[in-house]
């Protein structure tokens, strides 16, 4: 475990040099990965039955190492995880849930457009992401990481999401009538 | 404890046992019954404290997985709906505490959180851990702490009403254990009391009353029979005892039974009569008191100690003393009293006084002796006086034959020189004087033969009688060679003898039948052997004159004649001589014979 463990480490080492993680990125990291936990994504979205969960890191990477820890030797249903990290938009290729680091704040119109029913989970930490047509958005409530689920976004990337995750959210944007 | 217990009557043991035994049923049945109360409940508290803790942490996962303190504690506020719920906490994967409920006035805020998960009991409260799992991944535990007191009271309960059960059940048990151990204990006191009857007084004749056919009245009809027994064989032994008693008592003999140190247990009057001690006075004492002082000696301890080693009795006379001092000869015949295991366990003695008899013994052993003495003096007197005459007859006769030799010799001399000068009638007379002397020389050959008999000394060697009878037989014939007889003479086996002697016995037994038969018309002599009682009797028979029977014995003295000169010539020497020869060896010789049938002479000689 600690070979591998080291491993991961080293493969993270230049997204870790460029923004050291602090304890909200952990927390952050966590959550990414409880929520596939809490999501059901069409089953056309797997090419096989073991096929991984793909988490997805667009732009800067806020996490680090963190993130490769959180998942690291998990399964869900039976999938593995797997961390992806793209740089720009034309890396990007197909995620269950996308992190969209605050680098690429100017271009979410775009992104979101881009994965518009793909089934992909976009999570993002900056403000307003969720009224923008994002599904998740982090925020800090009461120095607690807290965070808001738009049910308009998650319905039209064709995913369902457990009510228990709709209770646990702060602030649930009602889906469109 | 056990020696107390073994210590009480009969009745209080059974009381005891009954009533202990039902008491000790009862708490059994109560203690089982309770524990199986608290397993029953712990069972079923187990369940649903589990069910309760399964409901938390579906709720609380989510909660728990995004660290959403105010969730969890809403999750678990629903426990305040549930009375008996004290406490509830969620705790981390990593062990922190992340959300605590506390019922209000409990005591532990929060209480520990357990090591593991499951249930554990304590008098005040059950906890109960859990996990919380979230897309089967451990991610926390959720603790539920349940107050007992529901469980106490129930369980007071459960034990105040097995109390009073107990209590009244034990109270009925004595009750009726006071009652029922009397069918038990009565016959065995009954038994007990007629035992201590029996001890005490030694009364074999009293009975228990009969009781029903259990055990106890099996045993106490057992125990009749065996009174009934006691009292046959009691009345046996003390008739036996009286009977040995009086045996002892009355016996003609004195009895006596020492102990193994020699010491006196018995004496009957009859050992009073012989000793001069009363019983009284004899028990106790060693055995030396009575026996005189040149006798107790380490000869009489050796006695003693053979006595005690052997079995069987063993007779012996010895000199006791009596009590008035008397010297006492006395006949003892002791035997070991050997009991069980071959052990000697005392010694008896019978003994009578033989004084008076062994002095009587002794008197006519005295006498005795004095006739023996007085015979022998006598014989050998006569054994002097019969060699005085012996010699005194050789003498006689050997002196005799000179001056007998001198009238024969002149007479003869006078016939034969100065018969022409003689008178017819004188030469008669000469004649009859020669003859006479001629007769006298005879018998005086006769008579020194007698006495050489008896002088001699004795030779013996094995002798062929026949042969020798064989050769007296041809002298017989040559000396009168116009004689016809017929002589018969058997094989006889060889005697032991001295055979001039015995040559001397053939020629007097044969002369004697060829004399007697000179008259009969067909002469006949024999001598035959046989066998007769194991031993060889040889006879001389002839058929001559024989003689009167009534005159058998007077045959065999010297100078005996049956017939007259005129009829057979003869000295009457010549059977005491037969005789004597056949005495000298020890032999026997008899006569058999009756008037003109013939004459038979039988002997039996030593054998080789």
């Amino acid at each position: 475990m600690a070979p591998r463990f080291l491993v991961m480490v080293i493969l993270a080492l230049p997204a870790a040099a460029a923004a050291p993680p602090t304890a909200a990125a952990e927390v952050k990291a966590v959550f990414l990965y409880n929520f596939t936990k809490f999501v059901d994504w069409p089953p056309e979205s797997f090419p096989a039955p073991r096929s991984p969960i793909v988490i997805g890191v667009l732009g800067s990477d806020p996490f680090g190492a963190v993130l490769d820890q959180a998942v690291a030797g998990e399964t869900v249903n039976g999938r593995p995880l797997e961390i992806r990290r793209f740089a720009n938009l034309a890396d990007l290729e197909p995620c269950h849930i996308l992190f969209i680091s605050a680098s690429q704040e100017k271009h979410v119109p775009v992104i979101l457009r881009r994965l518009d029913r793909t089934g992909t989970l976009t999570v993002a930490d900056m403000a307003g992401f969720a009224a923008r047509g994002g599904a998740i958005e982090f925020r800090i409530e009461d120095g607690r990481m807290r965070f808001e689920i738009s049910r308009e976004a998650v319905d039209r990337a064709g995913l369902r999401v457990s009510s228990r995750l709709l209770n646990l959210a702060s602030t649930v944007r009602p889906r469109s009538p | 404890m056990r020696r107390r217990f073994a210590g009480l009557k009969l009745g209080t043991k059974l009381l005891l046992v009954i009533t202990g035994t039902s008491v000790l049923a009862l708490s059994l049945a109560c203690a089982g019954f309770i524990v199986y109360e608290i397993a029953a409940f712990r069972a079923r508290a187990g369940r649903d404290m589990d069910l309760r803790a399964a409901m938390l942490a579906a709720g609380g996962a989510p909660a728990l997985a995004f660290s959403d303190e105010k969730d969890a504690m809403k999750t678990l506020a629903l426990l305040r709906a549930d009375p008996h719920a004290a406490s509830a906490q969620f705790y981390a994967g990593d062990g922190s505490l992340f959300a605590s409920f506390v019922r209000e006035g409990a005591r532990e805020v929060p209480p520990p959180r357990p090591a593991s998960d499951g249930h554990v009991f304590s008098w005040e409260r059950q906890t109960t851990a859990s996990g919380v799992y979230l897309a089967g991944r451990r991610i926390g535990t959720v603790v539920l702490t349940r107050d007992l007191g529901e469980m106490r009271r129930s369980l007071a309960a459960v034990l105040s009403i097995s109390f009073v059960l107990l209590l009244g059940s034990s109270l009925a048990a004595l009750a009726i254990a006071a009652r029922l151990q009397r069918v038990i204990s009565e016959p065995i006191l009954d038994l007990t009391r007629a035992a201590e009857a029996i001890a005490e007084r030694g009364d074999y004749s009293s009975r228990v009353a009969a009781r029903g056919g259990d055990e106890l009245g099996v045993l106490v009809a057992a125990f009749n029979e065996m009174l009934a027994q006691i009292q046959r064989r009691e009345a046996a032994l003390r008739d036996s005892r009286q009977r040995l008693a009086l045996l002892v008592e009355s016996a003609p003999l004195g009895v006596i039974v020492w102990d193994l140190d020699f010491r006196v247990l018995e004496w009957n009057p009859a050992a009073e009569r012989i000793f001069g001690y009363p019983p009284g006075e004899a028990r106790g004492k060693e055995g030396t008191f009575i026996l005189s002082g040149r006798v107790w000696t380490a000869q009489a301890r050796a006695v003693w100690e053979d006595l005690l080693a052997r079995r069987g009795g063993a007779r012996f006379t010895n000199e006791n003393v009596a009590k008035d001092g008397r010297s006492i000869i006395c006949e003892w015949y002791n035997t070991p009293l050997v009991g069980a295991g071959n052990k000697v366990i005392a010694v008896a003695s019978m003994v009578d006084d033989v004084t008076e008899r062994k002095r009587a013994q002794d008197e006519l052993r005295s006498l005795t002796d004095q006739l023996e003495r007085r015979v022998a003096e006598r014989t050998a007197e006569l054994l002097a006086l019969n060699k005085e005459l012996e010699t005194f007859c050789y003498s006689v006769s050997h002196d005799l034959r000179a001056p007998l030799r001198a009238i024969n010799g002149f007479s003869s001399l006078l016939l034969a020189n100065y018969s022409g000068r003689l008178e017819p009638e004188g030469k008669a007379y000469l004649a009859r004087t020669a003859a006479a002397a001629r007769r006298m020389s005879e018998i005086i050959d006769d008579l020194l033969d007698l006495s050489r008999v008896t002088r001699t000394a004795m030779k013996p060697v094995p002798v062929d009688l026949g042969a020798l009878a064989r050769d007296v037989a041809a002298q017989l014939q040559a000396r009168e060679p116009e004689r016809r007889v017929e002589v018969v003479i058997d094989e006889c086996a060889p005697v032991l003898g001295d055979p001039n002697l015995l040559r001397l016995l053939l020629e007097n037994l044969l002369s004697n039948a060829w004399k007697f038969t000179s008259r009969t018309a067909a002469p006949r002599v024999e001598v035959r052997a046989r066998r007769e009682a194991g031993r060889a009797v040889y006879s001389v028979r002839d058929n001559g004159a024989g003689f009167d029977p009534a005159y058998a014995d007077k045959l065999f003295k010297p100078f005996t004649r049956l017939h007259t000169e005129a009829e057979f010539a003869g000295t009457g020497v010549g059977l005491a001589t037969a005789a004597r020869i056949i005495e000298r060896h020890g032999g026997r010789i008899w006569a058999e014979g009756a008037v003109g049938r013939g004459a038979a002479f039988h002997f039996i000689l030593p054998e080789p």
